[in-house]
Order: structure tokens, then C-alpha cells, then sequence
């Protein structure tokens, strides 16, 4: 079980926790992160879980893949430090990071 | 009524004339939620799935129920031989496909199709259906299905698309004789089908962009790697025509019912007007309430329990979306149309196939529902006549409405 911390597009703060090997949108739309859609329900089709990952925990995770980079494209506020976040599952290495929220629902 | 007596009706297209159909799907959550039905006319036994929840795991469950034979039931049940599902795109069609290969193809169009994505689309949408609102301006009526509903679906797909303007009846032609179109009809019979048209249209588009790329959607399309390697003409001929198959017909049935549920529920209309915003929950409500993707196939891929009951390998899993976005479990007094429930329900489907187009499908019926509803009242010209073209739900065959400009 781990922690993240999710900065929301409203300026607020929500802890989550995440077990082990859960994407972080199956847990932040679980709790109701106001921002995170997770409309097509992680099949990598939607692009309604939008995050900023910045250094240092960015490279904690293995790289997004050609086909979410693509999805991520299409969205004008994509930035480096961009992944959808039901590509990012829990494990100790990123147990307690900080994602920012991209956008509002 | 028993639950006996519906083995006859569930996929009688009469049975769903009227509003009785919906009692007997009750009944049927109720007493037999996943009932194995022999129909003698069909000629094929299945297992009715009725409830939301079973005909959601049967979606999800993508491991254990099998899309190979078809997403749909079909209206025979006759095998179809390598033959002629090579000729209809089968082998590289993710509606037919399982994975590995399912995903193979999905993933490199869903950057396309994505939220975002569509999104891009909204200027169009608004430009095209300003267009089709003038028209209506300008003529005070029209038959809905076939008209101004078809002509959103259309115009908005195909411009995007790249589809030439003279080609654009030539296509819904071929949606409509493919008999995969969803085109809703009175007639008793199932009505025969002809993929030929629609492909070799989308084969001389195929072809036409893979040799001369233009700055259009199509051009982008054919040109999707597939494992590394750019399209075989036989992918590309296929992915067109599915992508003219999946949005003409789907989107035409739901922005008619729209029309229809709002004018015969002036107070979810008048409740939109007041509050705009809640335009992104009365489209997806619509798509509940018209539930226009009738019926899901699966085959069992082993023994499986499933509702508890047994069920064999090969058997044949038939979801009925209407049932399940019905279903009394899943949703409070689930006929009454409620703009402020927001859920689309089971329409879309669910896991690896939900419908790749339906955030282009929301666009199309949001545009058009504020567009038309902002600019006049409605009034029915005559009684709406009802049909479907396959079992399951109960569709606008035709709807002749009276357009009149608000003041």
C-alpha cells in the first residue's frame, strides 16, 4: 500500500492511498480526485487520467509507451512530464510522490 | 405472461412494437437473469443475459467470453466461412477479433479517437450542424431519422473523414444495404445484407490515399503502423469501412431518439435550457434510454459458472444492452428519462471493445441538441412510427416533426 499525493487543478491537496500494483486512476477515481475520469476504465483509449510526473520520480517508472505518448499528444496541455495515470502503478519506488492533476472534469 | 412464453418473443423485432417488451425483460432479471433460449426460427439456442450487472462482467471478461464469431448477435446464426470473413474484413476487424490481435489494431487508432482528440472536432461539429440548422430553418419540417439526424451523423463523420462530397450518399447507401447499418425498418423479416457496396468503396478510398496522401483523417488512417509496418490495402479497405459502418447508422438511431425522448419530456427539455451544463449528462442519458446497440454476442471460451448457471464451451452469450440499462439494480426507476443521472450505461459497452467512437458520438449529439433546441420548438407533424433492424430495442424508423423558430 502506498501514498500519492494528487495537487488539483483548483489548488487543493488529496493524499490517496494506492495498493501495490494498483494504477493510481483505478485508486483516484475510487476517491472521487475531482480531475481524473478514467472514462474507458484503463484501457489506454480516453485520455481522461492526465498527470504531470516531474523529476526525480519520473524516472523511478518505466517510460510511457509510443501509444500513450500518442493519446497524450492530443491534449493541448501535455508537457515532459506528462503519463496517463492509469499507466503508473504503485510500488515502493514511488510510494509517497507528488502528481499534479492536468485537468478539471 | 411467463418467462416460458418470451423463448418466442426476445428476438421477434414485433415483440418490440411497444412498450410490453420492457415487462418482459423485467421479468426475466427477475426470475431467469441468464435463461438458455431455444428459438426454432432463429435456429440457435443462446444464453439471454438481462441484467446490467452479468451483462457488464460478460464485456470485461475477455479472457473466458470470445468475440470471434461476432460483437452482435446476428440475424442468422449460419457460420460464415473464411471466405467470406476474409471478404468482409473479419480477420483484421477488432469487433471480430480476440486478444492478442484485438489490441493490435485498437491501440494505434485510439490516439485518434481519444477526448482530446475529439475534442479538436468541436468547431467542425458546430460549422456542420449550423449548416443542417439553417436548412431546417429554411424548410419548418422534416421527417428526423432520415433527415436532419442522418445528416449530423453524416456530414460531421465524413467531413472529417475526407470523404469527397459527391461520395457522401454513395456511403450512407452502402451503410444502409450492408444491413449492419442499423437502420431501423417496419418490415417483419430480418432484411438480407450486402457488404459489397460499402467496401469497395472504402477499397478505392484505401487505395486513393495509401498512393496520394492528402492533409485528412483517411490519409492519417491508412497509414497506422500495425506491429511496426505501415497498413496492408486489405486493413486498410477494412478499418475505413468499419469506421462508416460503426458512426453513421449508431449515431442517425441515437440524435432521433434524443429528439423524441425531449419532445415527450418537455420538462428534461426545459430543464436543459435552463442549465446548459448538464448537456454532457442528457446525451449520455439518451444513450441509456435508447440503448441503440441492441444486443452483445460472446462465445464461452471453457466451462464457466456464470449467474449460476453452467455454462458449456462454445455456448453463445447474448447481452441485451436495453434490459441492462434497465435494470431496476442499477438505476432508480430506470424508465423515466432523467437528464441529471449522467451515465451512458452499457450502450458503449464495456473493456477492451467499447466503442471506439463514442466521445465522437457525444460531440455529434450534443452539438446537435443545443443547436436545434436553442433555435426552435418542436411539435410531432405526425405520430412517429417505430421499427428496429434487429432485436432488442425499439427504434425511430420515422418521425415527422414541425420546426418552429423560438422567439
Amino acid at each position: 500500500m502506498g501514498t500519492v499525493k494528487m495537487l488539483l487543478v483548483d489548488g487543493g491537496v488529496q493524499e490517496i492511498e494506492v495498493a501495490d500494483g494498483e494504477t493510481v486512476m483505478r485508486a483516484a477515481v475510487r476517491e472521487g480526485v475531482p480531475g481524473i475520469e478514467g472514462e474507458c476504465g484503463g484501457e489506454m483509449s480516453c485520455a481522461t487520467c492526465h498527470v504531470y510526473l516531474p523529476s526525480p520520480w519520473k524516472e523511478k517508472i518505466r517510460g510511457a509507451s509510443e501509444e500513450e505518448r500518442d493519446l497524450l499528444e492530443a491534449d493541448d496541455a501535455a508537457t515532459e512530464d506528462s503519463r496517463l495515470s492509469c499507466q503508473i502503478k504503485m510500488r515502493n519506488e514511488i510510494d509517497g510522490i507528488t502528481l499534479t492533476v492536468v485537468n478539471s472534469e | 405472461m411467463s418467462v416460458d412464453d418470451l423463448d418466442e418473443k426476445l428476438l421477434d423485432p414485433q415483440w418490440y412494437r411497444n412498450d410490453d417488451y420492457l415487462d418482459g425483460f423485467r421479468r426475466l432479471r427477475d426470475e431467469d437473469p441468464v435463461r438458455w433460449m431455444k428459438d426454432p426460427r432463429y435456429g440457435k439456442s443462446f444464453w439471454a443475459i438481462t441484467r446490467y450487472d452479468d451483462v457488464e462482467e460478460l464485456l470485461l471478461n475477455d479472457r473466458d467470453y470470445s468475440n470471434r464469431w461476432d460483437t452482435h448477435l446476428p440475424k442468422s446464426p449460419k457460420r460464415l466461412t473464411p471466405e467470406e470473413r476474409f471478404s468482409q474484413g473479419f480477420d483484421v476487424l477488432m469487433p471480430f477479433l480476440d486478444n492478442p490481435t484485438h489490441d493490435v489494431y485498437r491501440r494505434p487508432l485510439n490516439r485518434h479517437f481519444s477526448k482530446p482528440a475529439i475534442g479538436k472536432l468541436r468547431e467542425l461539429a458546430e460549422t456542420t450542424v449550423d449548416g443542417i440548422v439553417e436548412d431546417l430553418a429554411n424548410r419548418g419540417q422534416d421527417e428526423i431519422v432520415n433527415g436532419v439526424a442522418l445528416s449530423v451523423a453524416t456530414q460531421v463523420v465524413l467531413n472529417w473523414y475526407g470523404v469527397p462530397h459527391e461520395d457522401w450518399a454513395r456511403v450512407q447507401e452502402g451503410v444502409h444495404t450492408s444491413g449492419r447499418g442499423f437502420a431501423p425498418t417496419t418490415e417483419a423479416a430480418y432484411s438480407g445484407s450486402d457488404h459489397s457496396p460499402l467496401w469497395n468503396y472504402a477499397q478505392e478510398l484505401a487505395s486513393e490515399r495509401m498512393q496520394n496522401p492528402k492533409d485528412d483523417f483517411l490519409s492519417a488512417l491508412v497509414q497506422t503502423k500495425i506491429d511496426g509496418d505501415p497498413m496492408s490495402l486489405h486493413e486498410a479497405t477494412a478499418t475505413i469501412f468499419i469506421l462508416f459502418e460503426g458512426a453513421l447508422g449508431n449515431t442517425r438511431n441515437a440524435i432521433s431518439y434524443g429528439l423524441w425522448l425531449f419532445m415527450t419530456n418537455p420538462d428534461q427539455l426545459a430543464l436543459l435550457r435552463e442549465q446548459p451544463g448538464l448537456m454532457n449528462g442528457a446525451t449520455d442519458e439518451v444513450l441509456r434510454h435508447a440503448s441503440n446497440s441492441p444486443t452483445r454476442l460472446r462465445i464461452a471460451n471453457r466451462d464457466m459458472d456464470f449467474g449460476g448457471k453452467e455454462i458449456r464451451t462454445g455456448d453463445w452469450m447474448v447481452g441485451f444492452t436495453k434490459s441492462a440499462n434497465f435494470d431496476e439494480r442499477r438505476f432508480e426507476n430506470p424508465r423515466a428519462f432523467d437528464i441529471t443521472r449522467g451515465e451512458s450505461g452499457i450502450t458503449f459497452g464495456a473493456g477492451v471493445h467499447n466503442c471506439l467512437g463514442r466521445h465522437l458520438a457525444r460531440l455529434e449529439m450534443a452539438t446537435a441538441f443545443k443547436k436545434i433546441f436553442d433555435r426552435f420548438d418542436l411539435e410531432f407533424g405526425e405520430e412517429p412510427v417505430w421499427g428496429n433492424d434487429s432485436p432488442g430495442a425499439n427504434l425511430l424508423a420515422r418521425m415527422p416533426v414541425v420546426f418552429t423558430p423560438r422567439q
